[in-house]
């Protein structure tokens, strides 16, 4: 089987939706931009691109049509590459990147660019025009539960404080903090010329944030409950692309891979406590993997809400201290579709700065799922 | 104050530029008039109709921003009741202000000509005082004063400017100290002290004595000074004792000891969280504490009770209980009889210095304190020639004035004069010794008066058709609350019978406190708990008939709702061809609160003009109900075409108009076939709303009963697609989902409890 590798993976900074820096730049011009990004770090690889796979978990309106397709050709990639768009909610970047290393290891493509976008800007969660189905409505009505809402069952099942959850919040921005400012972020970092100035960095961390100040949020989702817009990941908009490539093909063209794709895996729970969804898709990751939990040096857990993530951190038996070193989605925000990708990214210079050997990205994923991928450092 | 106006200004749709002091050692500059506008948007009662009014207002301040004076029309100053203050700050705008510009203060009772000594002719010639009342959205009065040079068409614009856009009642005034409302409403107050200290009556028992058992407000006397503020009542009490020096009652305008103490303490009121009465402890445990004016401790405010009072309650007609309060001589009667009593005499007293005519005096109080009656009428009620005689027993002889009049035969201040099924009301003139009639006031119509002038078309205890004269009549309802009950549904029948017989347009419209407060729950609920579905059915059908009707009338139809338009009443403006709203309208579907929900076509009406179920489901589901006509407009609960009148006295002659102005061309048109609904599919994405709500702790377990029930309308029932559909199916839908509501005990228990509360069970 031909190995799977990711020359590298770049993102666009994450701006926060729908009043940040990069409320009207389309997603299809974030992804463009990352694409032509990874394409001039790596020019022998332009002619190479097989087809681009881009993730968005809301793909209507500016990223409607089939946007991968749009953003290569806005990229300036010859008419002869294909794109498709796809779609497993917050998993969409690493399933991308998952769905590009796969069509490589089974022998069908060597160079491909995988990767998502989101703009929650333009098109926020829940879609431009909510259709539910009849059928799910009346007997499965948890599944159309805001993702807040699930948040808030796993707080009670698990019995996450509030208190547990600010500080988790607090430890995020101020990890996150210690990263832009340490320039950890700069060699992923694709800059947008937005409408309104340039964008160079997250805009989501707060180094004023305080336990207190976040003590003082009221429940967002549940009237009484302990979910807050500080506990919970913040909307946002951003783009993230990796060049994923045969190992040979690589080397043939004198390209360093970062890391080798070892396994990926997607799983089901319960829709009312989606926010577990990574208790199961870990476990199937590593099985594939033949890895144990233990040899996973660094894990980008996706902090949809600080609940949640906690909860996973518990049941999983997850070592905190391994988990996003650089802070998570409540500080740098959750550009839906683009979130996996971005990980990835972020995951891939901690594993070099670390020497470490494998790396793990897995987040929870609506509708009652949890996604899970292994890259080893090469 | 000064922000208030600026609002109402705004609401009028008039851009404002608010201008206040630097705050010193404030970083924003316009920090004092930020602070103007968010405690006028925020602190009740609001001061805005809606939100868009807010953004007409342009903070600025004293220092920086004097010179956009230049380009206003009006200038209002609003500033400390300091002559010093008001006239240096005159000389900066004299600087500014471009030579045409109307200057009006604000005074309450600084005299207009100590504040234009020095002022040049030019601006003489435009300063006047424009006496708002606070708060100034709420209180109908504006007092006009004349300063010593005041050009007349000056006066007459800023009148008019008043009245028809403003929509206040205009009372000229002479420049004399505290102007008419204060002048007499300071002599009130002051003498509810006088009378309190000398008969050793608790705050608790005053307030009770003076407010709704009179028909005055409920802040009545001590929660009142409380509102203002004790610092201002005592500033305008002093203002008139120092200057009106031969005042009768001069030595009244003392400021009691008591509240001089409290002054002292810093007890001034609402501001301060502590005035005559403190608000102590939080949610459940919260109590309303009342002083001892002798101790000046706190303790928990007592109920007051009188054994008279207790028996007049039950009297509702005003003039009569006031009769029957004052004859006694309980302590209650002990209290209220010498209060009118030196009311009277004051005001007959006041008479021509305030006043050339008794009329401003009474529109005056009513206007700008809330009486229900003007001294005058109030002396009306209890009976001159009784009263006059009783004052002769008691020794304190009424002002010659009076005794005059009676002298000449007349035995009232006002009487009728009717002519020609014209109504005309007339009033005498204490001063000339004789009647005068009472000058029409063109666009507004007094139903009352009509009907005494022209009788009624038809009439049941529910509602009257009255004739209001150039072919357009007149559908009036009159009972408690204007609820809806069978006698009114059966008079809309009546008059689109009457209508044939020569009327162009037919006007719903009436003077009451409400415009109606929906159907007749008590008989609902009754219906409901005998199980009688087979009348229920028919009595909505009714309903549904009888706004179907009227939606599709061969003349135009057109409601004038103003204050409470809920529920059925709501329901019935919808479908009149237009609506001529009061700006003070309460207006919305609320029978989710009532464990209901609208069922004589309010779904239907607000699934067509919100074009989809979704809007219409948040609008009905939440109860939504209009702070104003505007915000209704913003709602959808008015449309565009929707008028709104400033003025509540121009409303009924507005909406005859707009009828009549419709009457030519007028297109009925026929029930609709094709209204576009979305089935299942719409079904279910509100289902799924009311899902999420529920999830969310947001509404209760039968609210989502309720939500559910609503949907179901709203979708055009679980079509499978999108089809069109008439409007009988929709109303058929809401008859069936009202009458299945009807059925369940937490429908009952909702009911139940507003009728006996008033207040929304959310069981």
């Amino acid at each position: 089987m031909p190995e799977a590798v990711i020359v590298d993976c770049l993102r666009t900074p994450v701006g926060k939706a729908p009043r940040g820096a990069l409320r009207h730049t389309r997603p299809d011009d974030l992804a463009a931009l990352v694409i032509q990004a990874l394409l001039a770090r790596y020019p022998q690889a332009r002619e190479e691109v097989e087809d681009v796979i881009l993730g968005c978990a809301m793909p209507e309106g500016e990223a409607g049509n089939n946007m991968a397709r749009g953003a290569l050709l806005r990229a300036g990639l010859p008419d002869s590459v294909p794109g498709m768009t796809i779609n497993r909610f917050c998993s969409s970047g690493l399933q991308a990147i998952a769905m590009a290393a796969e069509r490589i290891r089974a022998g069908a493509a060597h160079t491909l660019i995988a990767g998502g976008s989101e703009s929650m800007s333009m098109t926020a969660r829940g879609g431009l025009k909510p259709a539910p189905n009849p059928w799910l409505v009346d007997r499965r009505p948890d599944y159309y539960l805001t993702m807040g809402l699930t948040a808030e069952r796993v707080q009670q099942r698990y019995g996450i404080s509030r208190e547990e959850a600010d500080r988790f919040a607090l430890g995020s921005h101020q990890k996150a903090v210690a990263a832009r400012d340490g320039g950890r972020f700069a060699d992923e970092m694709v800059p947008v010329e937005a409408a309104h100035g340039a964008l160079e960095e997250d805009e989501g961390p707060r180094a004023d944030t305080t336990l207190e100040a976040l003590a003082r949020l009221k429940p967002v989702f549940h009237a009484k409950g302990t979910v807050t817009a500080g506990n919970s990941s913040q909307t946002s908009d951003g783009a993230s692309a990796a060049l994923v490539m045969s190992e040979t093909r690589a080397r043939q063209l004198s390209l360093t891979p970062k890391a080798r794709f070892v396994s990926f895996a997607a799983a089901g729970v319960p829709p009312d406590i989606m926010g577990i969804g990574p208790v199961v898709a870990i476990p199937k990751a590593l099985a594939m993997a033949g890895l144990k939990l233990d040899d996973m040096d660094v894990i980008e857990l996706n902090e949809a809400f600080a609940v949640q993530a906690l909860a996973v951190i518990r049941v999983a038996h997850l070592d905190p201290a391994r988990i996003n070193p650089n802070g998570g989605a409540v500080a740098l925000g959750h550009p839906l579709g683009a979130t996996g990708a971005r990980l990835v990214a972020t995951l891939l210079r901690e594993l070099d700065r670390r020497q470490a050997r494998y790396g793990m990205v897995t987040m929870c994923v609506g509708g009652g799922q949890g996604a899970a991928g292994i890259l080893e450092r090469m | 104050m000064g922000s208030r106006i600026a609002a109402h200004f705004a609401n009028a749709g008039f851009p404002v530029d608010l201008l206040d002091i630097v705050i010193p050692d404030q970083p924003k500059r316009n920090a004092a008039a930020l602070a103007g506008v968010e405690n006028a948007a925020k602190q009740k009662p609001v001061a805005f109709f809606t939100d868009a009014a807010m953004r007409l207002i342009a903070p600025g301040n004293f220092e920086d921003d004097l010179g956009r004076l230049r380009q206003c029309d009006w200038i209002v100053e609003a500033v400390s009741e300091n002559l010093e203050i008001k006239r240096r700050l005159f000389e900066r705008v004299a600087q500014v202000r471009t030579p045409g510009t109307i200057l009006s203060t604000n005074t309450s009772g600084i005299p207009l000509a100590s504040i234009a000594e020095s002022f040049p002719h030019e601006l003489r010639r435009h300063f006047l005082g424009t006496h708002f009342f606070n708060p100034p959205r709420y209180l109908h009065l504006v007092e006009l004063i004349p300063g010593p040079d005041t050009a007349a068409e000056v006066l007459t614009w800023v009148a008019n400017f008043c009245d028809l856009h403003l929509g206040k009642g205009v009372v000229p005034c002479k420049d004399t100290p505290n102007f008419i409302a204060n002048r007499i409403g300071c002599f009130f107050g002051a003498t509810v002290h006088k009378l309190a200290v000398e008969g050793d009556y608790t705050v608790e028992e005053v307030d009770l004595l003076t407010g709704p058992l009179i028909g005055l407000p409920r802040s009545a006397s001590f929660r009142l000074v409380d509102i203002i503020g004790l610092d201002v009542w005592a500033h305008v009490l002093r203002n008139l004792y120092d200057l009106a020096p031969n005042d009768p009652a001069r030595e009244r305008y003392v400021v009691p000891e008591f509240m001089a103490r409290m002054i002292e303490r810093g007890w001034l009121g609402e501001k301060r969280g502590q005035g005559f009465y403190k608000r102590v402890g939080k949610g459940a445990d919260k109590e309303i504490h009342a002083i001892d004016r002798k101790t000046l401790e706190y303790h928990p405010a007592q109920k007051a009770h009188f054994a008279a009072a207790d028996a007049a309650r039950a009297i509702t007609d005003l003039p009569q209980r006031l009769r029957a309060l004052t004859a006694d001589d309980d302590r209650a009667g002990r209290f209220l009889w010498p209060l009118f009593r030196d009311l009277f005499i004051y005001s007959a007293q006041m008479v021509p210095e305030i006043s050339g005519r008794i009329v401003e005096i009474d529109r005056a109080m009513r206007w700008g304190f809330a009486f229900p009656l003007g001294p005058f009428e109030f002396w009306d009620a209890l009976g001159v020639e009784a009263t006059v005689e009783r004052m002769r027993r008691e020794n304190c002889a009424a002002p010659p004035n009076v005794e005059r009049m009676l002298a000449s035969g007349a035995r009232c201040f006002y009487g009728t004069a009717d002519r020609e099924g014209q109504p005309r009301t007339r009033w005498f003139d204490l001063h000339g010794g004789a009647w005068q009639d009472l000058e029409a006031r063109p666009g507004v119509l007094v139903l009352n008066d009509i009907k005494r002038a022209r009788g009624v078309v038809k009439t049941n205890p529910g509602a009257s058709l009255i004739d209001l004269g150039d072919g357009a009549l007149c559908l009036e309802f009159h009972s408690k609350m204007n609820t809806l009950a069978d006698d009114a549904l059966a008079m809309v029948g009546t008059a689109l019978n009457e209508i044939e017989r020569g009327f162009m347009a037919l006007v719903i419209a009436n003077q009451g406190e409400h415009f109606s407060a929906g159907a007749n729950l008590a008989t609902l609920l009754l219906a409901a708990q005998e199980g009688e579905w087979q009348d229920l059915d028919e009595a909505i059908r009714r309903f549904q008939q009888a706004n179907m009707a009227l939606k599709y009338a061969p003349v135009p139809v057109v409601a004038a709702p103003f204050a409470m338009t809920l529920g059925g009443g709501c329901e019935m403006v919808l479908h009149a061809t237009r609506a001529q709203a009061s700006a003070e309208t309460s207006m919305g579907l609320v029978e989710t609160g009532v464990g209901l929900i609208p069922a004589a076509g309010g779904c239907k009406e607000m699934l067509l003009r919100l074009g989809h179920a979704k809007a219409a489901f948040e609008l009905i589901g939440y109860a939504k109900m209009s702070g104003s006509a505007a915000h209704a407009r913003e709602l959808g609960l008015l449309r565009a075409q929707d008028g709104i009148t400033m003025s509540p006295e121009r409303l009924v002659a507005d909406a005859k108009a707009a009828a009549l102005a419709l009457a030519a061309g007028y297109v009925p048109g026929a029930p609709r076939q094709d209204i576009p609904v979305e089935g299942e599919a719409g079904f279910a994405t509100l289902k799924m709303g009311i899902h999420l709500a529920r999830e969310g702790g947001y509404i209760s377990e039968y609210d989502a009963v309720i939500g559910e029930k609503l949907a179901h309308v709203l979708s055009g029932g679980r079509l499978a697609g999108g089809q069109a559909v008439s409007e009988q199916h929709l109303l058929d839908l809401e008859r069936e989902a009202f009458l299945s509501l009807c059925g369940q005990p937490k429908t009952q228990e909702r009911i139940q409890a507003m009728l006996k509360t008033g207040k929304t069970l959310r069981n």
